[in-house]
């Protein structure tokens, strides 16, 4: 018997009363298994549906009028030429809640109205400005529909000398509201070799049925549909962070689950264990009827972590990059009044496995099953589609609006090239060629038709009118390499990995949401219309979207780490302070920066896991300084030099080293320096003159207005702050001690300037310290920090937490700070330039002197932050490490 | 565009490309003519699932020959297949006397649709190295085509996919009449 936490064990509750049978009958895991056959006179028919007929599906129909044979989707075109080898496809059913059947194509909330304000992409106004944030599809999907269901088919081909055709052609397609439906492809191949071999007995399908309903998946299911959790193990990409959490011995798995330990059976006595990431069930508590025993021997895999929204097996550089190479600057090249757009992809040569997971993976870049692409728009996914569904493809896109219509469908037959009105780009995976139709004329004439008078009421209009005017709309669009064009290019000359190019992708989305933030604030308050996620489809339309990054929480802390980025760069390195005309002084604004970071974290676990993964997708922000990356060209940027320039450059850049890759150095983590580098903060260094005049001015005092400028800027920045009390963090320092370390400071500096500094200085390292603890509590975050921040870092967070604990210790009168020490460090050892220009050329000399600091006991001495800037340049934690 | 280059190469080197719709009941032998043409190996071994497409190159011409399966169920998508055809072979199972009028309408249905009103048929009666076999000459007599293809070029030859035979007579026939189809 395995321990649940309560909250397992509430959850559980429902299933935990069943019985086995009770459980199989109820279908949780897999809905329907169906069975089809290529029948020598009348074509693919189905066979076989269990546990009973698809509501929708429930004529055998073997005559001609039928418009939709699923059958068809079994026993795809050309099964009949590899023989003895399963080929797989897939195909989506969707429910309509009110006639209770399944349908081909998703469910259209609104029949669009033919007029031509519709024909030419008009979206309406949302009815419900209250819910203009980013409605989940589920959300979304209202009323009249259900989650859809997956069907995963394998269809085989077997010689048979009885046949009068020579050979027997059969299909079996199991459909599940699970999005991990892969997992059940070992398991439906060899229950199809059986059921080919025993002359198509249905009794084999129920077994094989009953025997994945068997399995109390509800342990997997919670893991995998844990968004925040899910979301920060999609941005790990160290092996050996993965690897820690997976080994059952750290338990940092049962505590990331809130669980005491990790089950070692499902509720009916099935047996669990974790392979790494693989979470393995067995059947051992399932006894089929006619399906061979060996069958049950094998596990049931399923992946911890949920790469895609809809799981998909497939190299990205194989065949997905390749494709979005040539499809993004076929879409920049769209005129505006064209927004949507109908893609079909053709392959005859690969498998049908092969393009019907090549069409999900397109679906999950958009994030389709999760959210919507844009606005109300439909889009329509269909992994594999056969001629037979042309009509019903072009009569679907007539209801929901041709042109506010988005299609991805996958065909193996270039017939469907000929049929023009069903795509308005055409891709050939197995010549990697691309054809567009000549969109922007239709596009244009389409457009030029229809006169600004209706319009009006037009939300479309607002979209496009907002950047141009009417006569700039109707200009053929500049066609330009946008950043994730010119990065696919380094993607796929470097080969990297799917869990690689995802993180270049979701660095991609930031920088570009940054960018759009920055547009979108020199725009007029009544300009904008649309959701920000909106916005940014239109302003970008490349294609990939994460939408995790689109919430407000995620948003501001996007935000807060560039700031905190810049206003640290301006402390540490160039001295320019990214915002001149701002209230704040750099200080200031790093303290309320992490402020907000520290409260954030603060009100709940999985807030910790957004920001480690907020941080961990954080990119290099220098590509999109004061650029606007939507029009930006990058086709003449040579990124590999532009970043050997800022490894050179006087920033935090410089802390690597390393010569990467451009992916690998695009790629890299900058996350965890930005919460540790506040902790070199010393006022002996930042009390130079030009950082003093921070707090020199205005001429009415820094001090008068400090407290009421603070709790100012906290209030507009943390609308989160009822959520975290503790104010131990944001308490002054004691005056006493500010002073004593002013009188001994010896600088040119004002006495209040320099307790400012001082003062500010110390917040600054107390809601640091506190975030860091609150980072080591999570065993993301914990290991993040064991495997990849800087031995530096390190080292200089435990001498901070020891000094603190010392002196909560110590009795008031006792005290010595850290900052003290280090003040006469510098005073004895070395006078550190004001210069900001001239202070990396004082490292050197500070390293040598820092040698003979570093060598006595830490207690007694610590290293400036010159000599730390150093270290971190020539520390690594392994050879094939990076930087933080 | 695509157009005009073949244009070019049709007046420089005589060169043609055509599309060539290839249709029939099931089991007539459709996909053992276009393997018989393609390789000039016996490919069947299962039942057409869809359709197979492959080029075949003789003399001038380069035929794209669309092999569309016959079941029931298949043959309302034929006419999918029709945009930009050149030329209709029609296969007929000389032996299947049974379906020979379910054939014949077929064959009707297609002929009668605007998209291929001009293209050049020809039938195949395959299969004749079978027992009972209809000649074609009886075959073409029962399709009537005489009577009802007055504005169309038509031909019925005989035919046994096995050996080949009638196959390369009948490339012959199409590519000597879409010639003269075009200097019309």
């Amino acid at each position: 018997m395995f321990t649940h936490s309560h909250a397992i064990r509430s959850g559980l509750s429902g299933r935990l009363r069943q019985s086995q049978q009770d459980h199989i009958n109820n279908h949780h895991n897999a809905q329907y298994i169906i069975a089809a056959e290529f029948n020598n006179k009348v074509g693919p028919v189905l066979k076989h549906q269990y546990p009973n007929s698809i509501p929708g599906f429930k004529t055998r129909s073997n005559s001609k009028v039928s418009t939709v044979n699923i059958a068809s989707l079994m026993i795809p075109n050309n099964a009949e030429n590899v023989p003895e080898r399963a080929d797989f496809t897939i195909f989506i059913l969707y429910k309509n809640k009110y006639t209770r059947n399944y349908q081909i194509f998703p469910i259209v909330d609104k029949v669009a109205p033919s007029n031509d304000r519709e024909a030419l992409g008009v979206l309406k106004e949302e009815e419900h400005t209250s819910n203009r944030g980013m409605p989940l599809a589920g959300d979304y999907l209202n009323t009249a529909k259900e989650p859809p269901l997956f069907f995963i088919s394998v269809v085989n081909t077997i010689k048979d000398d009885t046949n009068d055709r020579g050979a027997v052609i059969k299909a079996i397609a199991l459909g599940t509201e699970l999005r991990n439906f892969l997992i059940f492809k070992p398991l439906l191949a060899m229950t199809l070799d059986a059921y080919m071999r025993y002359n198509g007995n249905i009794q084999l399908l129920m077994d094989c049925f009953n025997m994945i309903n068997s399995l109390d998946l509800s342990l997997a299911k919670r893991i995998r549909s844990n968004t925040s959790l899910q979301t920060l193990l999609n941005s790990l990409t160290d092996e050996r962070v993965l690897t820690d959490i997976f080994k059952s011995q750290n338990h940092h798995l049962s505590r990331l689950l809130h669980l005491n330990n990790l089950p070692r059976t499902d509720s009916f006595g099935n047996i669990i264990s974790f392979k790494r990431h693989l979470l393995e069930y067995q059947f051992n508590k399932f006894k089929p009827k006619l399906l061979p025993t060996a069958l049950t021997r094998i596990s049931l895999q399923i992946n911890v972590i949920n790469y895609d929204p809809v799981q998909v097996n497939i190299n990205y550089n194989d065949h997905v990059l390749k494709f979005l190479s040539k499809f993004l600057s076929e879409l920049e090249k769209l005129p505006r009044p064209q927004f949507a757009w109908k893609l079909v992809v053709n392959s005859t040569k690969l498998s049908k496995d092969t393009l019907t997971q090549f069409i999900i993976s397109l679906s999950n870049l958009i994030r389709h099953f999760d959210f919507h692409y844009f606005a109300n728009a439909q889009v329509i996914i269909f992994p594999y589609m056969d001629i037979s569904f042309i009509d019903a493809l072009k009569e679907h896109l007539n209801l929901c609006g041709n042109t506010r219509t988005f299609t991805i469908v996958g065909v193996s037959n270039p017939i469907f090239e000929l049929q023009k009105d069903a795509w308005d780009f055409y891709y050939d995976m197995d010549t990697e060629s691309l054809r567009a139709q000549n969109l922007e004329n239709s596009a244009i004439a389409k457009h030029a038709t229809i006169s600004q008078e209706s319009l009006k009421s037009s939300k479309i209009r607002n979209i496009f009118q907002k950047r141009a005017s009417s006569a700039v709309m109707l200009e053929k669009p500049i066609s330009r390499c946008s950043l994730t064009s010119k990065m696919i290019e380094y993607l796929i000359s470097e080969r990297h990995d799917n869990e690689t190019i995802l993180n270049v992708f979701k660095r991609i989305n930031v920088l570009q949401i940054l960018s759009l933030l920055t547009s979108l604030r020199n725009r007029s308050q009544s300009d904008s219309q649309l959701s920000l996620k909106d916005e940014y489809v239109v302003s970008y339309r490349d294609f990939i979207i994460f939408p995790e990054f689109f919430e407000y929480g995620s948003l501001k802390l996007i935000r807060c780490l560039k700031e905190l980025q810049e206003d640290l760069n301006c402390i540490i390195f160039d001295g320019k302070n990214p915002y001149e005309n701002h209230e704040l002084n750099p200080f200031e604004r790093i303290f309320t920066s992490l402020k907000f970071i520290y409260k954030f974290i603060a009100s709940n676990a999985a807030n910790v896991e957004k920001f480690i993964n907020i941080g961990l997708s954080f990119p290099l922000t220098f590509l999109q300084n004061e650029e606007n990356l939507s029009s930006k060209d990058f086709i003449e940027v040579d990124l590999k030099e532009l970043f050997d320039n800022l490894r050179n450059s006087n920033s935090m850049e410089s802390l690597t080293y390393q010569r990467l890759g451009v992916v690998d150095y695009f790629a890299m983590n900058r996350f965890l320096r930005l919460l540790f580098l506040p902790l070199l903060l010393d006022f002996t260094i930042e009390s130079s003159p030009e950082l003093m005049r921070y707090f020199d001015s205005p001429a009415s005092g820094y001090r008068d207005c400090k407290s009421k400028k603070l709790t100012h800027s906290e209030h507009q920045s943390s609308p989160v702050s009822s959520w975290y009390n503790e104010e131990i963090f944001f308490q002054d320092v004691t005056t006493d001690e500010a002073k004593n370390r002013v009188s001994s400071s010896g600088t040119t500096q004002s006495s209040d300037s320099i307790l400012d500094c001082d003062y500010i200085i110390n917040k600054i390292k107390r809601v640091s310290l506190a975030i860091v603890r609150k980072l080591q509590r999570h065993p993301i975050g914990e290991l993040l920090i064991k495997y990849k921040l800087n031995p530096a870092f390190k080292s200089i967070y435990d001498m901070l937490e020891d000094d603190s604990t010392a002196r909560k210790r110590r009795a008031p009168g006792n005290r010595t700070s850290l900052t003290e020490r280090q003040t006469a460090i510098g005073e004895s050892s070395i006078n550190v330039s004001p210069n900001r220009m001239e202070l990396l050329k004082d490292l050197q000399a500070i390293s040598a002197q820092q040698e003979s600091i570093k060598a006595k006991p830490v207690l007694e001495d610590r290293p400036a932050r010159a000599s730390i800037l150093d270290m971190l340049n020539r520390i690594t934690v392994n050879e094939n490490d990076r930087l933080q | 565009m695509g157009n005009s280059i073949s244009k070019v190469m049709v007046k420089m080197f005589g060169y043609r490309e055509m599309k060539i719709l290839m249709l029939g009941l099931d089991n007539a032998g459709k996909t053992t003519i276009l393997y018989k043409l393609k390789l000039n190996k016996i490919k069947t071994s299962a039942p057409t699932v869809g359709f197979n497409v492959e080029t075949v190159s003789f003399r001038n011409v380069k035929f794209n020959m669309w092999d569309v399966g016959g079941q029931d169920r298949l043959r309302p998508l034929w006419r999918h297949y029709f945009p930009a055809t050149t030329a209709l072979i029609f296969v007929l199972d000389s032996q299947d006397t049974e379906r020979l009028n379910e054939a014949k309408e077929e064959l009707y249905s297609i002929i009668s649709d605007k998209e291929m009103e001009d293209v050049v048929l020809l039938v195949l009666a395959n299969k004749q190295d079978l027992k009972g076999a209809m000649s074609p000459q009886k075959i073409s007599d029962f399709l009537e085509l005489k009577d009802h293809l007055n504005n169309q070029l038509w031909c019925v030859i005989g035919s046994n996919a096995l050996t080949g035979q009638g196959l390369v007579e009948g490339l012959s026939w199409i590519t000597n009449n879409t010639n003269a189809k075009d200097k019309k």
